[in-house]
């Protein structure tokens, strides 16, 4: 095989053996890899209805046939399993290093069954795999874990790992690699502690193989001299900002949630913009392998009570942790972000939980006594703090720890959760921004910015300008983008790159576009209409698995603050999030019941059998 | 008429003083053409303009009291 090495890893944690099958190119071909593989094989090996925690949940790390090929990008990795925040299938994507040697360490895929008796950690060195014995490691942060295997592996290894969050299953705990690059929705972290697990250490450098060389290095200079032209007077944008810069977008268009999403702009917003960030704590840009952007941002924080460095914040950390929390202590939220990546958490549902608590005792339904101590709008010093403890299940982190959805339950209102499907949504208040709000509403791992990027169109006009307040034609853009997402998610390239190469300004897909990489890689001939059409089944066979597990149209939903209260004040002023008129439209056009159950045609059609 | 213009991104660079804010006055009819023309900002420059909180094309007339922005924006991944 060409792009694929055609090499799925075996694991079963409890009979503490592995063994190597081959992938089936007829199954490549169909559902490509990363996401879509591991859907696959959690809707045909998976009793769908087992729990996140028992040891029959598949745990799945899947690259791309685009991974590790030197395509710009491509070291993107998903990790995909049943969510025990969501109880739906998800997939956590990261980049960083990890993704690519994994690839060269001669795997498409790694799929973990059962639980290991006693902590183990999974040694792969140029195609041969060992599980060895993590005792020593439990307990230990990710920095310490990650040091102290390359020295036990092999210096140039790549660590993938959970820290105590993890091992203490937070339901919203995440797998890190490379330190502080993180596969960090939906606790897939949690299931691997539940496992037993406590890292991957990978080490290779097998070459890929590709189908069509001389095709493939046209196009991947093409590719790279275009974005050097577009970037001939200038670094890119996401170099010199990184994604906060975001942050002054939203707050012109109303739509940098903030205070638990009771508004869409935040008064105290320069200070944790972008520019402050660069300003005060940027010490250099960041890449992921093989990627020219250089988006991600090596920080570090000397402000007193909130030292520390490493990698981040993204702007979802910051919207989370800042505005969401009314937060205008930019360096806080740095420190935040580190203990996350240290204790290995999602810093969008950490920073969801705490907006909600927040809210909660605001209104007087979260006694101070539970808490301990206030928990006032905008105490830096506290969100720090229970961050902290929510990675460790102390006191009343043991509560935040079961994310905003069951502490606002557990308290008499769940309608104070900000989330869909129990996951908690994206710094895009969705009031503002229609389309991000059916994209999120019909999300399979519930609230998510990624699943459809729709803010490319509605807040930066790449290709084209779309009105974020208008809600009809969002039905149709959400559709398709979800599609295309479907796609980038399972080769193995980061979304910055590929959604250039999708799309054009009428929202078809572009065939001259992404296709024509996995063609030159695989060898397999991906027309447009074949893209289109692997899109559409991936997110199909993750709805079936949905079904499964019961979840309809009552559970593509927002809370009733976006669909029923309009926006108090700001650009976005006396909207709501249109969800039932768009929801019906857009059902239609995945050729869905109107309950959202995808029909027996629509499955026989795309192959799902 | 009187216009607050916000610059963001590598656009700051055409404000007088490296100011973010700006309080400009313009003639009556005054498009963000030509609001982009008195900063001196070349017409090859990448740019996207917000007036009022909502996208706005070049063409666009400016009223008095307006907030604009104009941003670089994202490219090249």
């Amino acid at each position: 095989m060409h792009g694929w090495t055609g090499k799925i890893l075996r694991v079963d944690l409890s009979a503490g053996t592995t063994h190597v099958e081959d992938l089936d190119p007829r199954v490549a071909r169909d559902y490509i890899g990363g996401r879509g593989l591991g859907a696959y094989f959690l809707s045909q090996e998976m009793d769908p209805g087992v729990d996140p925690f028992q040891p029959e949940n598949l745990l799945i790390m899947a690259t791309g046939p685009l991974t590790a090929t030197r395509t710009p990008t491509g070291s993107r990795y998903m990790v995909v399993t049943k969510s025990p925040l969501t109880g739906s299938v998800t997939c956590s994507n990261a980049g960083g290093r990890f993704p690519r040697e994994l690839k060269r360490s001669g795997f498409d895929a790694i799929v973990f069954k059962g639980k290991a008796a006693h902590p183990v950690y999974l040694w792969i060195e140029h195609g041969r795999a060992e599980l060895r014995k993590a005792s020593h490691l439990w307990g230990k942060t990710v920095n310490e874990t990650t040091d102290i295997l390359l020295s036990e592996t092999d210096e140039k290894a790549r660590v993938a790992c959970i820290g105590p969050a993890g091992e203490k299953k937070v339901l919203f705990a995440a797998i890190m690699n490379d330190k502080d690059r993180s596969a960090a929705r939906s606790g897939v972290g949690a299931v691997m502690g539940s496992k037993n697990l406590k890292a991957v250490v990978a080490r290779g450098d097998e070459k890929v193989s590709i189908a069509h060389p001389e095709r493939f290095s046209k196009l991947r200079k093409e590719a790279l001299s275009k974005f050097k032209e577009a970037n001939k007077d200038q670094q890119p944008i996401l170099r010199a900002f990184g994604t906060s810069y975001a942050v002054g977008s939203n707050q012109s268009i109303g739509i940098l949630a903030t205070k638990n999403f009771q508004q869409g702009t935040f008064d105290h917003w320069e200070k944790v913009r972008a520019e402050t960030m660069v300003e005060k704590y940027l010490e250099k840009p960041k890449y992921c392998s093989d990627c020219p952007i250089g988006c991600g941002r090596g920080t570090r924080v000397k402000d007193p009570g909130f030292e520390g460095e490493g990698e981040g914040p993204e702007y979802e950390t910051i919207f989370a942790f800042g505005p969401n929390c009314m937060n205008d202590n930019l360096g806080a939220v740095l420190k935040a972000n580190y203990i996350c990546n240290d204790l290995g958490m999602d810093t969008m549902s950490m920073g969801g939980a705490i907006a909600c608590a927040m809210e909660l005792y605001d209104r007087g339904y979260l006694p101070e006594e539970t808490i301990g101590s206030p928990l006032k709008w905008g105490d830096a010093g506290a969100i720090v703090e229970w961050v902290r403890k929510t990675g460790l299940r102390e006191g009343f982190g043991d509560l935040l720890a079961e994310g905003s959805y069951r502490l606002a339950e557990g308290f008499g209102h769940p309608e104070l959760a900000m989330v869909s499907k129990k996951q908690d949504l994206a710094g895009y208040e969705p009031r503002g921004i229609q389309g991000m709000g059916l994209a999120e509403a019909t999300s399979p791992i519930g609230g998510s910015h990624m699943r459809a990027q729709t803010a490319y169109f509605e807040v930066f006009g790449v290709p084209t300008v779309i009105d974020p307040r208008q809600w009809k034609g969002k039905p149709r853009l959400v559709k398709i983008h979800q599609d295309i997402a479907s796609v980038i998610d399972s080769t193995g390239v980061c979304y910055f790159f590929a959604i250039r190469y999708f799309v054009d300004p009428v929202l078809e897909i572009v065939p001259e576009g992404f296709g024509q990489f996995l063609s030159a890689v695989t060898g397999f001939d991906y027309t447009a209409d074949e893209v289109a059409k692997a899109g559409e089944r991936i997110f199909n066979i993750e709805r079936r698995f949905m079904m499964n597990n019961g979840f309809s149209r009552k559970d593509d939903s927002l809370p009733d603050r976006m669909t029923k209260e309009p926006m108090p004040f700001g650009p976005a002023e006396g909207h709501v999030v249109h969800l039932d008129e768009m929801l019906d439209e857009y059902y239609d056009l995945r050729g869905w019941s109107r309950d959202g159950i995808p029909t027996r045609e629509k499955l026989e059609d795309l192959g799902i059998a | 008429m009187k216009i607050e213009v916000r610059l963001f991104g590598f656009l700051l660079r055409y404000s007088p003083h490296k100011r973010e804010v700006l309080e400009l006055d313009l003639g009556a009819g005054s498009t963000l053409e030509d609001l982009a023309a008195s900063l001196h900002i070349p017409t090859s420059e990448p740019r996207m303009n917000l007036v009022n909180g909502s996208h706005a094309g070049d063409n666009c007339v400016l009223n008095d009291g307006d907030s604009v922005v104009l941003l670089t924006p994202v490219e090249g991944g």
